[in-house]
């Protein structure tokens, strides 16, 4: 009788936990380190555009955070300012990310449109993403509309070309196999073509997840009346160096929050590829 | 598809474009404010790149990109090199990196203003800043994945850690360092931009945005094309070195 | 143009008729199967052997309609090949690259059932059924890369059972497992073809193995292929990994195709030092 071979993940829970936290044990002192260094950096250099960390801390909870009753946990200008911002996010990359997919599947499937756009691809990804700020602003203006353009037209492309490279470069074992099998396009394309182009479709998601971070920050630095960017060029112009410290560390958390989400969905989106690639070593 | 007939369909591709953006505009589909027409774009390149003003900006921007590309690539690679040989080191200063690398170099150009103001300095610290971090966390993946096999086999030959380093570790994670300072050029010139575009009163960036403060769409566009061409050789003359640099590692091993 | 004239007997399950397929033209051509020829009767168990190169993968792939020939018919039971059919399934050799990693083993088995526009009923008896005619029944939701190479096969053939074919081609599916999985599989094929109304073509570079599976051996010479030579293997069913390869004739019929084989290599091997 053959044994069945557990997956690797099958680990006991608890060795999991022990190995967790001596893993953040091991991290900890780093974070430290930087923290102390800051604060005799700042307090040595004096540079009234560099506080300590204590009163970036402080006027962090200040900025974002409220105690006052009958509002929620965040504070009036968070709701204000943090929202628009993921939103104008969330929107433009999910736009990027549709079209992206779908493009990228046109492309790679119909060999006479592949030809014709690729030399639009590859200048579409040779333009600097903040390059397309002008553009968006000569074509919509400087409102809202603005922004979710920028974010999608510039965090298209990594999408669009990971999407590209993943159909064509599908195992043509998997190939023969559909049509060995006889399955149905439609069939085949959600259920094979799609699923074996994931890992490098979620490549491209993540980088330009990275992409589209970085064009609201710079739409927002520019132009707006509204979000993180705005709080932090509104407090620089106007000298309030704890402000723009402040909502910099906000944007930074927001980086590392959706960087995080991201992570965890293609951990379990895409575990059985993970899962394959292991077994296979 | 033979190759003749693929660079027939591109170009099919890139004419289809234009002329759509030539009939959009003559038709009065779309406003000549956002829209240039082809030609008018067209125009604007060969003007651009004609122009002395615009090519004292470009050699700013590329010579502040240059500047950060290597400030970044030595320290990263040095660091890289550091934390990637040490595992207790690694496993120290992981979680850090990890946490600091998401975050937008962008977001920072604020504070970078008000500590250095808008001058080339603020635009090439920014920019080292920014292009450090992929050649940090290459050189760290390409020192690590070094093949334990090999390690230990040259550790067998009674070698010193520093020769172990030397001959082994150093080229074969070249390649990986080599990938990481290909993504930091690209980095950099991306920063440097961003930080013209947004502020500083040199380079590339400050045209451009000059010209959409001015409603030129020709300008813009034809700016961004220049670019986007700049970014191209930059990457070619970059991997043209990257290839040079892993050619030459192999020849170290064994 | 299958069987002989006049002879009325029950169609041929496979009829195989000048099949030819040659890469390339002039001088740069290269020649894979030259001119084969035969037939295999309904519910037979018919092994393919040849020496390495052989082009036994091109054939499989010509007889199931993946791959058109440059000349000459197959059919199945009468129809014409023209393309993947559904009185054919196919089992490949690299079961890792052919089954779906992102669907676990009832996925994998129930696609290609789905595709047909069976009811849903239908689909969950046939796909049931496989899996237990597989020794796999409580592990349906299992992913591949969390079963071993043997238990992946299986879901792999299965698949193939699932959709009822009448003709079962199988390109050399045991080469990638272990010795102990292989002959669990070899019996557990022998099962079901015995339980089953299937004919099965199994291509195999194993000379035990073929013995000990088939009735019927064809022997494949290496490019411009032939079928060099057919032979017979009269050993008693059910057969047995002990008993069976114990039996003195198991050795002889061993030792003939191995001869046979070997000797299509020296064949080949003294013609290409002729002609250079």
């Amino acid at each position: 009788m053959t044994t069945v071979r557990q997956g690797s993940t099958r680990r006991p829970a608890a060795g999991r936990l022990r190995r967790r936290t001596v893993g953040l044990a091991e991290k900890l002192p780093a974070f430290v380190v930087a923290a102390v260094g800051w604060q005799i950096g700042a307090r040595a250099l004096d540079s009234p555009f560099l506080p300590p960390l204590s009163a970036i801390a402080e006027r962090f909870v200040a900025d974002w955070f409220t105690n006052s009753p009958g509002s929620a946990f965040f504070s009036e200008k968070f709701v204000d300012n943090a929202l628009p911002t993921v939103g104008r996010l969330a929107a433009g990359w999910a736009v990027a990310a549709v079209v992206g997919v779908v493009l990228g599947f046109l492309i790679a499937l119909l060999p006479r449109v592949g030809a014709a756009t690729d030399p639009l691809v590859r200048l579409g990804m040779a333009v600097p993403p903040p390059a397309l700020l002008p553009l968006a602003i000569v074509l919509f203006g400087l409102g809202s509309s603005m922004k979710v353009f920028l974010i999608a037209f510039g965090a298209m492309w990594p999408v669009l070309v990971n999407t590209i490279a993943g159909v064509r470069d599908i195992d043509p074992q998997i190939v023969a196999s559909v049509r060995a099998l006889r399955i149905d396009p439609v069939r085949a394309f959600f259920l094979v073509r799609l699923p074996a182009a994931s890992p490098l479709i979620f490549a491209g998601l993540r980088t330009s997840l990275g992409t589209a971070l970085i064009l609201v920050v710079v739409a927002e630095l520019y132009a707006s009346s509204s979000g993180i960017g705005f709080v932090i060029v509104n407090a620089q112009r106007n000298f309030d160096v704890l402000g723009t410290w402040s909502g910099v560390l906000l944007l930074g958390l927001l980086g590392i929050v959706v960087n995080g989400l991201f992570l965890l969905v293609e951990h379990r989106v895409m575990r059985w590829h993970t899962e394959s690639r292991r077994a296979t070593q | 598809m033979t190759r003749q007939a693929r660079l027939a369909w591109g170009m099919v591709g890139v004419l289809a474009v234009l002329v759509v953006m030539q009939l959009a505009v003559s038709t009065d589909l779309v406003s000549e404010q956002s829209v240039p027409t082809a030609t008018a774009m067209l125009a604007g390149v060969g003007e651009l790149v004609l122009s002395s003003g615009f090519l004292a900006a470009l050699a700013d921007t590329l010579w502040s990109t240059v500047i950060a590309f290597v400030a970044a690539g030595l320290a990263g690679t040095v660091l890289g090199v550091v934390i990637g040989a040490s595992d207790r080191l690694y496993r120290s200063v992981s979680g850090l990196i990890d946490l600091l690398r998401p975050i937008p170099s962008v977001a920072l150009l604020p504070v970078v203003i008000l500590l250095f103001g808008i001058g080339v300095d603020m635009k090439v610290l920014l920019a080292t800043y920014a292009a450090f971090w992929p050649v940090l966390v290459n050189t760290i993946y390409g020192v690590r994945d070094v093949d334990r096999v090999m390690v230990a086999t040259a550790r067998g030959f009674a070698w010193g850690r520093m020769q172990v380093m030397r001959k082994v570790m150093l080229p074969a994670a070249l390649p990986f360092v080599a990938t990481g300072l290909r993504v930091s050029s690209a980095v950099a010139l991306v920063v440097v931009l961003t930080a013209e575009l947004l502020a500083a009163e040199n380079g590339v960036g400050t045209v451009i945005r000059a010209y959409q403060v001015a409603g030129r769409a020709d300008f813009v566009y034809a700016g961004i094309v220049v670019v986007a061409v700049v970014g191209l050789v930059l990457n070619v003359v970059v991997s043209m070195g990257e290839r040079r640099l892993v050619h030459w590692a192999p020849q170290h091993r064994g | 143009m299958n069987t002989q004239a006049g002879v009325a007997g029950p169609r041929p399950a496979v009829s195989v008729h000048g099949l030819r397929k040659t890469y390339g033209s002039g001088d740069t051509a290269v020649h894979a199967l030259a001119d084969i020829s035969f037939t295999v009767d309904p519910g037979d168990f018919v092994a393919v052997v040849g020496p390495s190169g052989a082009g036994k993968t091109t054939l499989l792939q010509c007889l199931s309609g993946l791959l058109p020939p440059t000349a000459g018919e197959v059919s199945i039971f009468g129809d014409p090949v023209r393309g993947p059919m559904e009185s054919l399934a196919l089992v490949f050799q690299d079961y890792s690259r052919s089954l779906f990693p992102w669907l676990t083993a009832r996925g994998n088995v129930e696609l290609p059932l789905r595709s047909r526009g069976l009811a849903k009923s239908e689909v969950d008896e046939r796909t049931g059924s496989s899996l237990a005619a597989v020794d796999l029944s409580g592990h349906h939701d299992k992913y591949p890369w969390q079963m071993s190479g043997g238990m992946q096969q299986r879901v792999a053939i299965a698949r193939a059972l699932a959709l009822r074919p009448r003709v079962l081609l199988m390109d050399e599916p045991f080469a990638s497992v272990d010795a102990q999985t292989r002959f669990d599989l070899e019996d557990l094929v022998l099962t079901v073809w015995s339980e089953i109304d299937v004919t099965v073509l199994f291509v195999t570079h194993d000379i035990d193995e073929a013995v000990y599976l088939s009735s019927h051996v064809k022997v494949l010479s290496l490019p411009p292929t032939v079928v060099a030579s057919e032979m017979v293997v009269p050993l008693a069913r059910p057969r047995h990994q002990v008993t069976t390869r114990e039996d003195p004739q198991f050795g002889h019929l061993r030792a003939e195709l191995f001869r046979r084989v070997m000797g299509l290599r020296a064949e080949s091997a003294a013609r290409s030092a002729q002609d250079t």
